[in-house]
């Protein structure tokens, strides 16, 4: 099928503005967040409503077209590339919000809403939604879904599965589908949240609203060394404190954060520890004296006394990634997660191992969860680096498998992680996976080559990534 | 008629067990498997049922990282008081039965602190599942938060058995001090336990039809959360009570008293679910279909 056939058909389907097929917009669209690895489709289809994607998907079967749903492309794992070509269908028209019902604690909208715009839509009701994904200002409750998106708040309020209550989806057969979490039957919701796009397009969904906690304190604590911020850490869920969010920042985040915003927390810091507790005064208070208890070996306690200094304290952990461009032209972020006590020599390995093999590396993670997050920064033009960095990426998340973690605690698997996935389930356990995803989709046009690794027909795109960087 | 009770002493015997039954079952009975003997969940008829897994025990217990592993075979109020011992348990407050773990999960059985601390399906971090063809699989891990891969130990929460036998949960658990009170409570003199084996209606509303709900369910109703909109009620298999729009309910009993699953797209996925799981419906058959 050639690309005017596939852009005049798309285009009779829905409107030709639409539809887009130019070389410059395909280049927008031929990757994500993931930059290291990329596939150009052939159109982009843009649908504004449930009946329309589930009219492209109906095209796409018939003519044996791949298609990939793809939000906002903030996506860190290459889950929205093309991976075969075909058509994207962008949810980007999607982001109406179709319904409040505040007194149930919920809301419908389609999923190309922007995460921030769910939350802003209700704040007048004392409501919010949970989930918030560094991304959150531009991602959409669609990739929020695909990718059962985390963020800070994940230690107390849970991940995106615990906030959908239903969704409508187009199945991978164009079938319209709703369900509905909590009702008798198997849990196809819980299934479907965080597959990747791989088993349908889910187009609405309705999600639960939390009240907006009466109470917020939030401390920022600094370490002469990182070990004893991430003995705190172990020993502030070990106490059974229940902090919102517990973060934590090295001292390679803290020279970006100088180089690039003039943002200076403590001179002497080889770490800083991000404690915030919420809920009523007097479990805040509790919570707070007890893990700042824990953090009296620090160089310097600060608890925020106004907003403004509760979001300076924030800027820390939220402006940390994009500061590191100023470190080198290339940065690798790796996912991986570890049983929580183990971050104290999780983390010494982790150095210890960037160290021996001479990369620079930068950790800004989500302690409390255990969810790591090294960034390896790094020139992309010299292959052995590029090399180092892999096989650095590869011995962290054996590392991770081995006590029990896991490859991804919330970027996903996509297409980056597609390979090690045999580290963390055995053959018999990824055909039961394999089994599970046939149940909506057993063919190979829905967002073929993710997730699952031996599909048949794909190219193994991290294999050819390194091909290229040997 | 008969029931044959089994009871596997090794993983190895359940797994030959299963692995040898066949549509039939073992000598033309079903094969039902529960965690442990129950008056909530019960075989009634012919059948050969496996009425306790041979994991019945904590198997790990790491307070450190809140994480627990536990053989499905074990009671929740077992589990509980171990986990109590070091302060800390699991945020179901009073609603639940005294089930094993893996019936319970099986279930999904609504709790009196769902709507603070959420549901089985936000603990359960990872599972050990023997599947109908013998061979045993893991699903999820002992992190907090993970998404690598499908999240496969989802199918087997609230699927009453009917795509595998859960040997070993791994769960979050909560300190003990970070429970939120329940507002969970009986409403008969006679207590919610003692009545509700005679019938179990569990329905779940959405907040602003729970007084309704209720009050139309009237003498019936055993129990009730006001929290998460759920009560329980006791109600012969063959009546129903009014159902509300986004309601759910579940039926205790298991076999020809369950309620049936009337979406023709819901059973059209879950009969796709059982061929790929169990092709020859070897395990719990009479559950949904």
């Amino acid at each position: 099928m050639t690309e005017g056939e596939i852009v005049s058909a798309l285009a009779g389907l829905l409107s030709p503005e639409q539809v887009v097929s130019s070389a410059a917009s395909m280049r927008v669209y031929d990757c994500d967040a993931y930059t290291v690895d990329r596939a150009t489709p052939q159109a982009v289809a843009i649908p504004e409503s449930t009946d329309e994607v589930a009219a492209i998907v109906r095209w796409c079967v018939d003519h044996d077209v791949p298609f990939v749903a793809r939000g906002a492309g903030t996506g860190l794992s290459g889950g929205a590339i093309a991976a075969l070509g075909g058509v994207v269908i962008s949810t980007k028209r999607m982001t109406r919000i179709l319904e409040i019902d505040a007194a149930n604690r919920r809301l419908r909208a389609q999923t190309g809403a922007v995460n921030r715009s769910l939350t802003e839509a209700v704040a007048t009701h004392g409501l919010y939604f949970a989930p918030d994904p560094s991304s959150q200002s531009v991602s959409t409750l669609g990739g929020n879904i695909g990718e059962n998106s985390g963020g800070p708040h994940t230690l107390k309020y849970g991940v995106t599965a615990q906030h959908i209550l239903g969704l409508t989806m187009v199945t991978p057969e164009a079938e319209i589908v709703q369900f509905q979490a909590g009702s008798p039957g198997y849990d196809f919701l819980g299934l479907i949240v965080g597959s990747e796009g791989t088993l349908g397009i889910v187009t609405e969904a309705w999600v639960k609203l939390t009240p907006i906690p009466s109470t917020v304190r939030t401390a920022l604590a600094a370490f002469a060394d990182v070990r004893e911020a991430t003995q705190a850490v172990s020993r502030i869920i070990a106490a059974g404190v229940m902090p919102a969010a517990l973060e934590m920042i090295d001292k390679g985040i803290l020279l970006a954060l100088k180089a690039a915003f003039g943002l200076v927390y403590h001179p002497d810091a080889a770490a800083l520890l991000l404690i915030e507790c919420d809920g009523d005064v007097a479990s805040v208070e509790r919570d707070m004296n007890e893990a700042l208890a824990i953090c009296a070996n620090a160089l310097e306690i600060s608890v925020a006394e106004s907003e403004a200094e509760r979001q300076k304290m924030w800027n820390a952990r939220k402006k940390g990634v994009g500061a590191m461009g100023r470190l080198a032209p290339t940065i690798v972020t790796h996912d991986g997660v570890i049983p929580r006590s183990k971050l104290p020599e999780t983390l010494d390995f982790i150095y210890a191992m960037a160290a021996d093999k001479g990369l620079n590396v930068a950790n800004i993670f989500h302690a409390g969860d255990g969810n790591l997050h090294p960034c390896f920064y790094f020139d992309d033009r010299d292959p052995e680096q590029v090399r180092k960095v892999i096989e650095a990426g590869s011995e962290i998340l054996q590392y991770c498998v081995a006590l029990g973690g896991s490859i991804t605690g919330e970027h996903g698997v996509g297409v980056e992680k597609i390979d090690f996935m045999k580290l963390m389930f055995s053959p018999e356990s990824l055909a039961a996976q394999a089994a599970a995803k046939r149940i909506f989709n057993g063919g190979s046009l829905c967002n073929p080559c993710k997730v699952l690794p031996d599909q048949k027909g794909c190219v193994e795109h991290q294999r050819r990534w390194r091909g290229a960087a040997w | 008629m008969s029931i044959s009770t089994l009871t596997p002493a090794t993983r190895k015997e359940l797994v030959q067990l299963v692995a040898s039954a066949t549509s039939l079952g073992i000598h033309r009975s079903p094969l039902k498997w529960f965690g442990r003997p129950s008056a909530l969940w019960r075989e009634e008829g012919d059948a050969f049922v496996v009425a306790a897994l041979p994991d019945r025990a904590i198997i790990s217990f790491s307070p450190e990282d809140q994480v627990v592993v536990v053989g499905g075979g074990m009671r929740v109020s077992e589990l509980q008081a171990g986990l109590g011992a070091e302060g800390y348990g699991l945020p179901i407050g009073p609603g639940v039965p005294d089930l094993a773990l893996s019936d319970a999960i099986a279930l999904d059985l609504p709790h009196g602190l769902e709507s603070q601390h959420g549901s089985w399906r936000s603990w359960v971090l990872g599972m050990t599942i023997l599947l109908a063809d013998g061979n045993i699989v893991t699903a999820g891990s002992r992190a907090v938060k993970n998404v690598a891969g499908y999240d496969l130990h989802k199918l087997f929460i609230g699927a009453r058995g009917t795509l595998g036998v859960l040997l070993d949960v791994t769960l979050r658990v909560t300190p003990t001090r970070a429970v939120a009170p329940t507002l969970w409570r009986p409403t008969r003199r006679e207590g919610f336990f003692p009545t509700l084996p005679g019938g179990g209606w569990i329905q779940r509303t959405l907040a602003t039809d729970f007084m309704k709900a209720v009050e139309k369910a009237g003498d019936q109703v055993v129990a009730i959360d006001p929290a998460s909109s759920v009560f329980w009620a006791t109600l012969p298999p063959d009546q129903d009570l009014p159902r509300y729009r986004g309601d759910a309910v579940l039926r205790a009993h298991s076999g020809e008293k369950n309620l049936r699953i009337e979406d023709t797209m819901m059973q059209k996925f879950m009969l796709r679910a059982k061929a790929e799981f169990d092709p020859t419906d070897k395990l719990n058959a009479g559950e949904f279909f």
